[in-house]
This record gives C-alpha cells, sequence and structure tokens, in this order.
C-alpha cells in the first residue's frame, strides 16, 4: 500500500499517476475575485438579522405556549 | 498553534474583519478543494456555502483541531451534500480551452493547450471516482495534507482513509488505461 505521494513505496503506476495529478496541483483553479466580497456581504446581513430572527422566533415560542395554555384551559374547562 | 486563532477569537467576539481575514486567508484551498469535488462551474456556491455556514457555527469551533481543518471538514460535507443534490454531473469540463501561462515561452501555444486539454481530461476522471475515493485522492494527493487530517476533514478512521486512498489511485489507474489512449502507467 502506498504511503502517500512521492514515498519510496508506491507501486510505478502509482508514482505515474502522483506525477500526473502533480500537474494539477501546479494549475489550481482559482475564484473569482469577489468570492469574500459575496460571502461578506450575505454574512454581514445575516449576522445584522440575527437579532430580529432570534426575537421572532421567541416570539413564535411564546405564541406557541400562550396557545397551548389556552387551549388546555378551554380543553378542562 | 493554530496560526489562525486570534482571528478566530476575534471573529467569535463578533469582529467581521477578522472573519473577512479568514475567508481572504483561506478562499484558495476551499476553492480548490469545491472545485475538484463538485466541479468548477458550481464550485463558488459550494465555497459560499462553507464559509457561511463556518460564520454561523464559529461559536461551536472548539478549537480541537486547527481552523484550517475544521473550515475543510466543512467545506467537504457541503461538497458532498450538493453532490445528494443534484443530478449525475457532466464527465467533462465545459470550460473553454485556452492556452496556459508560460513565462518562459519554452513551450508552443499546441504544445500549451495540449497541457491543458490533458490536465482537463484527468480532472474529469478524478469526477467519476465516487465521492468518498475523490475525496481523499483530491486531499492527499492534490492538496498535499496529512493523513490525520483528512481522517479529521472526512470524520473517517485513519485506516478507512488508507485504504480509501488505496482503492482512490487503484481506480483512476484503470480507468486511465481503460479509457484514454496517452497515459503511460506501467503495470
Amino acid at each position: 500500500m502506498s504511503d502517500g505521494p512521492n514515498g519510496d513505496s508506491e507501486i510505478p503506476a502509482e508514482q505515474r499517476l502522483l506525477a500526473y495529478l502533480d500537474g494539477l496541483r501546479e494549475h489550481p483553479p482559482q475564484p473569482r475575485a469577489n468570492l469574500v466580497a459575496a460571502v461578506m456581504r450575505t454574512a454581514r446581513w445575516q449576522a445584522a438579522a440575527r437579532p430580529y430572527l432570534a426575537a421572532m422566533g421567541s416570539l413564535a415560542g411564546a405564541l406557541g405556549a400562550g396557545v397551548s395554555v389556552l387551549v388546555g384551559a378551554r380543553g378542562r374547562g | 498553534m493554530d496560526p489562525d486563532r486570534a482571528l478566530v477569537d476575534r471573529a467569535v467576539a463578533g469582529d467581521l474583519a477578522a472573519f473577512e481575514a479568514l475567508v481572504e486567508r483561506h478562499r484558495d484551498v476551499v476553492f480548490r478543494v469545491a472545485a475538484r469535488t463538485v466541479g468548477r462551474d458550481e464550485a463558488e456556491d459550494v465555497c459560499q456555502d462553507a464559509f457561511l455556514r463556518a460564520f454561523h457555527r464559529l461559536p461551536s469551533f472548539r478549537r480541537e483541531a486547527p481552523f484550517r481543518t475544521w473550515l475543510l471538514r466543512i467545506t467537504h460535507n457541503a461538497a458532498l451534500n450538493h453532490l445528494a443534490r443534484r443530478r449525475p454531473e457532466p464527465v467533462e469540463s465545459v470550460e473553454p480551452l485556452v492556452e496556459d501561462a508560460d513565462p518562459d515561452g519554452a513551450r508552443t501555444p499546441a504544445e500549451r493547450l495540449e497541457g491543458r486539454e490533458r490536465r482537463e481530461r484527468l480532472e474529469g476522471k478524478v469526477r467519476l471516482l465516487s465521492p468518498a475515493h475523490r475525496a481523499v485522492l483530491v486531499l492527499r494527493d492534490i492538496e498535499g495534507l496529512t493523513y490525520e487530517e483528512i481522517a479529521d476533514v472526512t470524520q473517517s478512521p485513519l485506516g478507512s482513509v488508507k485504504g480509501r486512498l488505496h482503492r482512490a489511485r487503484a481506480e483512476l489507474i484503470e480507468m486511465l488505461r481503460r479509457n484514454t489512449y496517452d497515459w503511460e502507467l506501467p503495470t
């Protein structure tokens, strides 16, 4: 079994394959220049919206709990 | 010591500039892993998904592994989810062929074009491997991660990583021998 790239225990075919794969390593795909800006734009609005979303979640939870209390009280009444 | 630690601490405290610095620092490796897993056309979506997942999960990052390894784990999972959601991918890249840069001027335009075309065919073959085999081959033989890092990224035992890598290489060698005419792979 192989030990890794350019290790000494690889079979000849693996050594040749690794040489071909080196060609891929030497020519890496590059992201577009605006990738960071796109990530940060989304991160910023999500960070800004997070407290509101959390508040809405809490409100929805409280409403749900209130409704279940009312329904429970009516059921017992 | 994790070289990203200070930035991670600041990002966890809500410093968006620190998070941006982390994105800047790791965008290339995240993009490369995504592109070699899902193809270049969809790699940016996977990249954005991975960085935003990391952004939201930063408070739960326990620093048991370096930030880069943790981020690559998120990228790996995002890429696998992406593959699971979509139809079978095209075998070859649809990008137009353009000549490689050749700063030394040592190769003819035809040779540069041939080199590029050959690499694209190899990338196409790598993408024919199963996602599990493709991941270990990309992380080890192209990105140069250690076995331990790959075990962490893929959340697999070390023995499984080594076994998968061995099978992935054997499968790729077989594919190249069977389907192409100009790969010299000794028996």
